[in-house]
This record gives C-alpha cells, structure tokens and sequence, in this order.
C-alpha cells in the first residue's frame, strides 16, 4: 500500500472515484487513508463501496474519523430519550453532546498529529536518527518498533561480549539502517536479492528491513547479521574465519530468541527452515563431507545449514564446546598461526586449510575425524522441527523445488499448529487453488485475511476462489471481494490485471 | 526480463572519452519536444525504444525517451574512474483502468488452435504513472532526497535529488525534474557524482527551465504507441525440433528476410545498411568502419567455421551486425536472441563498459556461433573450455580476412605470476598455483580457482586452449585434433544426458498426473520424482560427465603422454609471454 503520490494524475483511481476521508494507522507501521472507518469494541470497520473490511481492535494503533460520533442511531427508547436530552455515547458513557465533540476534536487532533509525524518519517530522507550505547540506529519503522530492536540490539551485544569477550572499540559505534519493508531496503541498502547485510569494510554499517508479516524473519536476519559485527569485532583485523565458522555461528545466534517482556534472549534454538534443508539431503543421501565444508572459502545456502548444525552440535555437547571455543579463538587471533592472503590479492587472511584441520582436531582432542562425522549426521537426524514457522519454511522451500504437494502438507502441519503469519494460509490457498480445490482454499484466504485484513492480493484471491463456486452468492461475494481488492489498492495494476477477464471487461466501461 | 535496471555502478563503467564540447538540444520530433542542455552535453542516439532488431518489445508502460552524454568527463576524488554524466528523458502517460483492460485482452488474443498471436512481451504489471513510481521499481540503490514542488518551462513540477551512496565507491546524486503536462506526467534527470553536485546543479536546474513542446504537450503518437502490438510469426522450440532439415532451412531463411526488412526499416535518421556474407551490416555512414567491423567480424566466423565447422547443424541464422562510429556506445542496443530468432550484435569505434569493443564483438560472435551451431553445447561447456575459447578469441585481430591471435596483458602478467609462485610452491601438484593439464581438464570452475591458483586459474585455462589450438598441441600428432573431438564428443555426451533428462522429465510429468489417485499416493509419487530429479541433476553428474569425455578423447593416452603434455605445455606457456 502506498501513500497517494504528489503528482497522481488520476489514471485507476478516477474508475472508481474513491474518496478518502478517514485514516488508519496500524500497529506493523502501515497507515491507510480510507473513506469511512467505524471504531467498534472488536473490530474497527472500514466501508468500502464493495465491502466491508473488519480490522482487530489490536493490529490499529491510531485512527482519524472525520465524521466520528455524528450519525449514532439509538437502539432502543432509553437511547432516544437521551439524545433528545442532548446527550451522546462516548466511551461507554452518555455525556453532553458539547464535551463530546470536544474531546472527539482532541482525540482526532492528537490521532491527526501521530499519523502526519509517522508519515513525516515514511520516507529515507526523513528517517529517524537515534543513538543507544553500541548503536547508531536511523530508521523509517515507527519510533515503537525501533525501540523494541534497540533494546534487543544492545542486549544480544551485551550477552555477546559476555560470552566471547568482545569489546566495541571507543567512539565507534555501529550504524544500524532499519528499513520499513523490503521494497525500500533492496533499493535503498543497495542489496538486492538479500535480505540484510553487515558491511564489513568501513565505514561499517548494518542495514536490515522489517517484515510485517513475518517478524519471526527479521528476528532471524538481525540476529544473524547483527552476529557478523560482533564476529568482525571478535576477530584480529584483516583475518577471515573460514566460511562454516562464520556463518555457522551466525546461523547459531541468527536463531535466537527474543523474550519482550523480560527482554531478554536465549540462544541455540532451532534454525528449522534450514533442518527441514537439511533433512531433505540426508533423506536423498546427500551428505557433506565434513573435511570439503571446513576448506571451502565460501558456502552456499545448503551448506549454511551444514554449518549452523555443526556449531549446533559442537556448542550443546560439554565434549565439545570449550574446545570448540578455543579453536575458534585461535583461528581469528592467535598471530602464531601461518596465515595467507586470501583471497587473492585481497587484504584479507585466513589460516590454511591444512592448518586448520590440524589446529580444529588438536583442539577438540578429535582422533578419528570419520566417527565424528558420523557423530554429527546422527546428532542432525534427531533434530526435530517443531513450529508452524518450520513448516511454513520448508513448505516456501518445497514451492521452490516444485513440490507442490509436499509443500501442501508442511503448510497444512502449520496450519494445524495455529500460524499466526498471515502467509501461511494464502499461500496454501494458493497451492490449494493450482492443485483444483478452490473451496478448500476460501477459508484459508480468509483465515489470512482476519489475519491481515489490508491485504488486498487476499481479497482478490478469495474473490477468485468464490467465483470457481457454483452457487450464486458465492459468485457474487467472489465479485465483490475482487473489486473491493482494487478499492483497497487503486494504484497497484497489477491487482487489476489479476482480476477476472469479465469484472475487467465490466470495469473499462466504466 | 529485457528492460534494463537502471544502476548508479552502470553509470561509473562508462569509458572516459574525449569529445567535443558542444552545447546541444535535445529535441525529440515525435514527441515533439526540446530541452536546452547544459553545455559540453550531446544528445545520444536512440533512445531505449529506438529498435533495430525487428522486435517490439513492450516494457512496463512508460517510456525512457532520449538520453544525452556529457563529452567531458570528471574524475571523483580517491577513485581512478572517468565519470561521464548522463541526461535521461521520460513519459508516464496517464493510463485508465480501461487502458489496462485493453493492452490484457489483446495481449491475451489466442488464434484458432488457441496460441497466442502476438509474440509480444508485453508487462502490464506496472503501469508507471509517475517518475517517483517508475525511479523507486526501476532505479536501484538510491533513495530521494530533497523534494521541491515548482515551477519550470511553464508547468507545474516537482524536482528532486536522488542519493546513492549505499554499496558504492563513488556516492552519487542525481537530480530530476517531473512536470505535469497534459496527458500525463513528462520527467528530465541528470546524473552525477555526489562530490561534483553542487557544482552542476545550477546547470541542471537552468536545463528544467528550458523544456518545450511544440504543441504544448507530448504527441498522442507516441502515448499510443505501446497499444500497438506487432503480430509475429515465430515456432516454439518444440515445434521448431519436428522440422526436416529443409523445412529448418526455408524456415531460417524466412526469419532472416523477416528480421532484415524489420531492421531496415526501423533505421534511425541518418543510418544505412547492406548485407555481407553473414550480416546485415547497419551504420550510421561511416562506411569504411562499418566494412572494417564486418570484414573482421566475418573473419571471426570463418575461423569458428575451420575449426568447428563440423559440429552441429549448417544453419546459421539471421545476424545484425550494428556499426556505431559516432558519439558514445550504446549498451540498450545490445541484443541477442538465441535458438530460432534474430541475432544482432554492436559495435562501436569506442570502448563499451570498460572493454575494447572489439574483444566484445568477438566474444558475442563466439557465443552466438556455439549457441546456434550446437544448441546448449556452450552452456555445458567445462569452464576450463569456455573460459579458454573466450578469452582466446576474445583477444583476436584479424588481417586480410584471417584472424590472429594476441595474449593479452592481463593473461601475460597472471602466467608470469603464476610460474613464479610455483617455483616457490611446496604443496601438492593438484592445488598449486600452476596444475598438471589433466587435473585442468578434468576439474570444474570452483575447483580450479581453489587454493594457490585461484588467481591465475582463468589464465592457465587459456593458456592451454591456446597451446591446442596455436601451439605445439595444434602440431603434435596425439594432441592436433583435440579440442574438436574433444566437443565433438562432449557434444555427443551432453545430447545423451539430455534425451534422458527429457525422457525423466516427461515420465515424471506423467507420473504426478494422477488425478485418479488418493493424495497419499500422489504425494508418495511426487517425492520419488524429486529424489530421481536430484539424482540426475547437472551438477551431479558433470564431474563424470567431464572425465568420460576427457577419456574418450584422448584414449590412447597414459602417464608418460600426460607427463609429456605438461612437459611440452609449460614450455609453450613460459615463451608465449615473451611474445606478442
């Protein structure tokens, strides 16, 4: 959804002539101008000309009603009678018409002042700016969201230094670029095809988005980019672990999880996403060997996973964990070591990778290094996935590889296990749709939809679901869930090219 | 997808050139508008839609006009890079939801037999309205900066500076300026680097005040232009496959008389065109470069044919040679299209994208050769193979139609390093910083730039093609034929694995069909597909692909052959620096 541009000409908007005279403001950040919104107890309604939206009372953060309170109808005799005294509802009580209208005049003033600020700061250029002890943050999310990631920042930092004795060298703080979603990151952070990214060469710098469907996501990228810093920190400059160090571990803290209200984290959870990876090799027997993954200069993602279990295993057993510390102290400091440049003509260093194995098995007192491969293959297969993420992860995986069946029942698995994540549902809809089972795909999108009632690609699927139903109120809602989806978002045409040949035909009449 | 993303590093590649520094509009007459630029500013020619290859390809709705250069270029502190500031020009006409249900209807137009008659890529999925939604999709690595609502030529505008300066070595700022003209909104944008802005921001702001149109807004022509769609006439690759041989050769013919007249008429004011053996040469009246390009050009596939003529089919299609001897290259102008189409390729006096032209020249031909003469032969290429050949032939000149072969540099200085540090070197053979030929031969890209010859594993490569096809390799009785057997069986080798890949494909297609099936059963069905996929990916089956092809080649050959080999190769490879 995006903010009526400065110069819009008018083009899809002028179709439906819609007018925009409430505003929104949602708690994940995103703020709607709508044409009529209706604060309730539960829900917040927003009408449409072809439908009504229901918002949970608990996604809005903020809203302006232009009109509130003027068009109460009574229920009953005694509510006549009291707005024949003058009197109206507000807030659960009956009071003078006057006072109400005078708080309603604040309310909406302070709600007006709250949405123009935020929309003040949508834009990079108008991005927040404010330091914590380690951490210089700018960002464009709401001042409430940031502060929830600084407090995390400065606490996985702390837990961090604690552990591994690291120390920020004085006056350097690290900028941290905190984008309001993916769109802006790619383009502003330079990056695309990523979702976020430590600089490691000067000026340092983190830059990460906020994924509102999916926060569970950014979690996992600062976590894991924020461990690249602190590993940079870790290191003697110029040296370079080898690439299952680093990101193994990265991927080790990238799991972390975060406790709000105590604010405080836990470390060596499971990367699920990765283990249902992984799972799929070993099932297709396709193991890594354990001496290639600890001399390549660089992974992919499958080995990413390797990685992280292999850190996994060597941190939770007691067998391993002080050794594994202090080979890892030894490979990023200890200037005894034979280092070479690598890669070529680069500053950087890295010791050997004969150097390494030697140092690796010395320090982990490991005399037979096939047994403990073969340690690691079993300590992986009795790992377990466990939460719907997991399976929403591997199923995004399956989707990948064209397994759309398999990815049908992880997402069903997660389903099952009560997702909170709006994509879970659509996306199986959406499987459920190419698989030719458009009514067992309604109630997935609107599952999603009560999830995330904006959403206007939902709409339009659920719109196009319906409309596969033979009864003829289906086909009626299918219709106007497809036009509401425009209304929604007049300036995205890629919703109106979507829509059903027969409703576009209708609409370029108008 | 063709349209390009607009990149701040794109701009940093241009070539330094000097030119002449000359005030000049920037008058589009379709159009029909005009923009005083700053001086040492030149128009180029052609804009993104100006089009020689016959095709009409419809990007996102919208259109980058023209775009201008300026000849003097400037040198951004601390960064040894000639810098060349740009001028860009677009229309966002403003479209309705109408406009939108039309362009789907006729892009979706189906003929009797239920194809698509329209061989059009056309992307509806954005309809840019306006500079600020067209810069943010199609711009990378920027975000806007100061924002003014203005005035300028008369319209009501707003001008804005973009920031680059995430992931660069050289920050940017660029500036823009979208006007609201009557049937849509019309945009300038100048580049620059962050360091020089302030310096010609004044020039660029005077330059927005300086646009004019000559009926007071852009002509409905141009607005309409992508609601035409051009119908083509082309076959699908499998419909392509069931042709006879001379139903293929009537059906090149077709396409190359096709996409000869398309190109003639589509020539730019001022350009000319005829055919060579090969070609359809266009310029832009330098005849003598034009017959220059084309002579080494032909020259270049006359060689390919000595050597490899025998591979693959005899069908070579329709190819556009585009002579540029004026102003700068042009990188929109590159296009290539392989299997059953048109090929066009560019040439230019100048250097394009920090490469001599010529070395691009012979690479495009090279690959489009391979590609045309053996299907996806080049793509299963080791990359031993494919970066020798390139690099080999990328180096080439050519004199009274015979090409000759020089080593570059780059190549000299890596060898040189290369024998030095394997003087020095004390591990195993395989992982040193020069490596036995077989172990080259038989190894992959990752593995060969592994270790201690990560820096030199490209030249090495090279040099060894070279010493096949120019050096004592191309002479010695066990080694002369070798690279053309060599591809000839990997040909052979890739032909086989793709039958079977295809026959997997198609079994599996049909095995997860099972509509009759319990969903259990299905999805047992599409598990074991994927296993029996993976199994036989590429990647897992090139290592012994490689070594099967390698062995059928040289099958006479045992260790005292290939110790002879590395023996007579290094040799070669030391005294070829020395020389030219």
């Amino acid at each position: 959804m995006k903010l009526v541009p400065a110069l819009f000409i008018g083009g899809i908007a002028l179709a439906f002539g819609t007018a925009s005279a409430d505003s929104l403001f949602l708690k994940d950040g995103r703020y709607f101008d709508v044409p009529k919104l209706v604060p309730g107890d539960i829900h917040f309604e927003v009408q449409y000309a072809n439908g009504v939206v229901r918002i949970p009372k608990d996604l809005v953060k903020e809203y302006f009603v232009e009109t509130a309170g003027s068009d109460y109808q009574p229920k009953n005799d005694d509510e006549a009678k009291k707005i024949a005294q003058g009197l109206v509802p507000y807030e659960g009580k009956w009071i003078a018409k006057k006072a109400r209208d005078e708080k309603l005049a604040k309310k909406n003033a302070d709600a007006k002042k709250k949405l123009e600020e935020t929309k003040k700061h949508a834009e990079w250029r108008d991005r927040y700016k404010q330091a914590s002890a380690h951490f210089e943050f700018e960002y464009t999310v709401t001042p409430e969201i940031a502060t929830r990631y600084m407090d995390m920042f400065e606490v996985y930092y702390g837990n961090f230094a604690k552990e591994w004795g690291v120390k920020q060298p004085k006056g350097k703080k690290l900028k941290v670029c905190f984008y309001n979603n993916m769109e802006d990151y790619t383009r502003i952070g330079n990056a695309p095809g990523s979702l976020g990214y430590f600089r490691f060469v000067e000026p340092l710098e983190l830059n990460f988005f906020y994924s509102r469907r999916d926060e569970r996501l950014t979690l996992d990228v600062l976590f894991h980019e924020l461990n690249h810093y602190l590993f940079h920190l870790y290191c003697d400059e110029g040296v370079q672990s080898p690439a299952w160090i680093n990101e193994g571990l990265a991927e080790y803290y990238g799991a972390s999880e975060w406790d709000a209200t105590l604010k405080q984290m836990s470390v060596g959870h499971m990367q699920e996403g990765r283990l249902v990876n992984l799972m799929d090799a070993i099932d297709g027997g396709e193991m890594q060997d354990l001496r290639e993954l600890m001399a390549l200069p660089r992974i992919d993602a499958l080995q990413y996973a390797w990685s992280w279990s292999l850190c996994h295993m060597m941190i939770h057993n007691p067998k391993y964990k002080d050794g594994f510390k202090k080979f890892v102290q030894r490979m990023c400091q200890d200037e005894k070591l034979k280092r070479e440049t690598y890669p070529a003509n680069s500053d950087f260093q890295w010791v050997p990778v004969e150097a390494q194995m030697e140092l690796f098995q010395k320090s982990l007192n490991i005399k037979d290094l096939d047994a403990f491969e073969t340690e690691w293959y079993d300590y992986i297969k009795k790992m377990k996935v466990e939460s719907a993420r997991g399976y929403h992860s591997a199923a995004m995986n399956c989707v990948r590889w064209e397994r759309p069946l398999r990815a049908i029942k992880y997402l069903e698995k997660a389903v099952g296990m009560y997702a909170t994540n709006p994509g879970t549902y659509f996306e199986l809809g959406e499987l459920y749709v190419n698989d030719a089972k458009a009514s067992q795909a309604i109630p997935m999108y609107e599952k999603s939809i009560e999830l995330d009632p904006m959403n206007p690609e939902a709409h339009l699927k659920l719109g196009k679901a319906l409309r596969k139903q033979s009864d003829d109120a289906s086909k009626e809602r299918g219709r106007a869930e497809q036009l509401l989806a425009i209304e929604l978002d007049p300036y995205d045409s890629s919703l109106v090219n979507s829509l059903d040949s027969d409703i576009l035909i209708e609409l370029s009449k108008k | 997808m063709f349209a390009s993303r607009i990149t701040a590093a794109a701009a940093l590649t241009w070539a330094l050139c000097a030119g002449a520094a000359t005030a000049d509009n920037l008058t589009n007459k379709e159009v029909g508008y005009s923009i005083g630029l700053p001086k040492t500013f030149k128009a180029s020619e052609g804009g993104q839609n100006a089009d020689l290859s016959g095709f009409e390809f419809l990007f996102e709705d919208y259109y980058q006009l023209d775009k201008a250069i300026c000849e003097k270029a400037i040198t951004p502190k601390d960064y040894p890079i000639s810098y060349k500031r740009r001028c860009f020009t677009y229309f966002f006409p403003t479209r309705t939801a109408a406009d939108i249900a039309k362009l789907k209807a006729e892009s979706e137009a189906k003929d009797e037999n239920g194809k698509a008659t329209f061989e059009v890529f056309l992307d509806t999925e954005r309809v840019y309205q306006t500079f600020d939604e067209y810069a943010k999709a199609r711009i990378q690595g920027f975000y806007f900066a100061e924002e003014k609502t203005t005035k300028a030529g008369g319209f009501d505008c707003v001008m804005r500076e973009l920031v680059f300066e995430k992931l660069t070595n050289v920050p940017q700022r660029w500036i823009s300026c979208s006007y609201k003209v009557p049937g849509g909104e019309f945009a300038v944008m100048f580049t620059c680097t962050e360091q020089h802005f302030k310096e010609f921001k004044g020039e660029y702001t005077k330059a927005f005040g300086s646009l004019k149109f000559t009926n007071g807004a852009p002509k409905a022509k141009q607005a309409s232009r992508s609601l035409t769609l051009e119908k083509k006439d082309t076959l699908s690759k499998d419909d392509y496959d069931k042709l006879s041989d001379a139903e293929k050769q009537a059906y090149f013919a077709k396409r190359k008389k096709e996409a000869f007249e398309a190109a003639r008429s589509k020539l730019p004011k001022g350009w000319s065109s005829y055919e060579s053996k090969n070609f359809l040469v266009c310029h832009d009246g330098d005849q003598e470069f034009a017959k220059e390009s084309s002579r080494h050009a032909e020259a270049v596939l006359d060689w390919l044919s000595d050597q490899f003529g025998s591979l693959g089919t005899n069908l070579m299609q329709s190819m556009i040679l585009k002579c540029k001897s004026k102003g700068d290259p042009d990188p929109f102008m590159i296009f290539f299209s392989y299997g059953p189409g048109d090929v066009a390729t560019v040439n230019s006096r100048k250097d394009w994208n920090g490469m001599p032209d010529r070395e691009t020249l012979n690479s495009q031909l090279l690959s489009a050769w391979f590609q045309q003469k053996t299907d996806d032969l080049y793509n299963r290429m080791p990359d031993w193979l494919s970066w020798g050949l390139r690099e080999m032939i990328s180096d080439a000149d050519s004199k009274s139609g015979k090409l000759t072969f020089r080593m570059d540099q780059y190549e000299k200085e890596a060898m040189a390093k290369a024998f030095k540090a394997f003087e020095e070197y004390k591990g195993a053979a395989d992982s040193g910083p020069i490596r036995p030929v077989k172990t080259v031969l038989t190894s992959d890209g990752g593995a060969l730039r592994e270790g201690a010859n990560a820096e030199f594993a490209r030249a090495q490569a090279t040099n060894i093609v070279r010493y096949f096809i120019e050096g004592p390799g191309a002479k010695n009785d066990k080694t002369r034929s070798f690279l053309l057997q060599y591809i000839a069986n990997l040909s052979e080798e890739v032909a086989e694995v793709n039958a079977k890949l295809e026959a997997e494909r198609k079994a599996s297609g049909g095995a997860t069909d099972t509509r009759n099936m319990s969903d259990e059963d299905r999805l047992k069905a599409e598990d074991e597909a994927y296993k029996k996929k993976r199994d036989n990916e590429y990647s897992k089956i090139e290592k012994d692909l490689r070594e099967k092809v390698l062995s059928k080649t040289l099958k006479d050959f045992g260790d005292k052959d290939w110790e002879a080999l590395d023996t007579a190769w290094r040799a070669y490879a030391k005294n070829r620096i020395k020389q030219k």
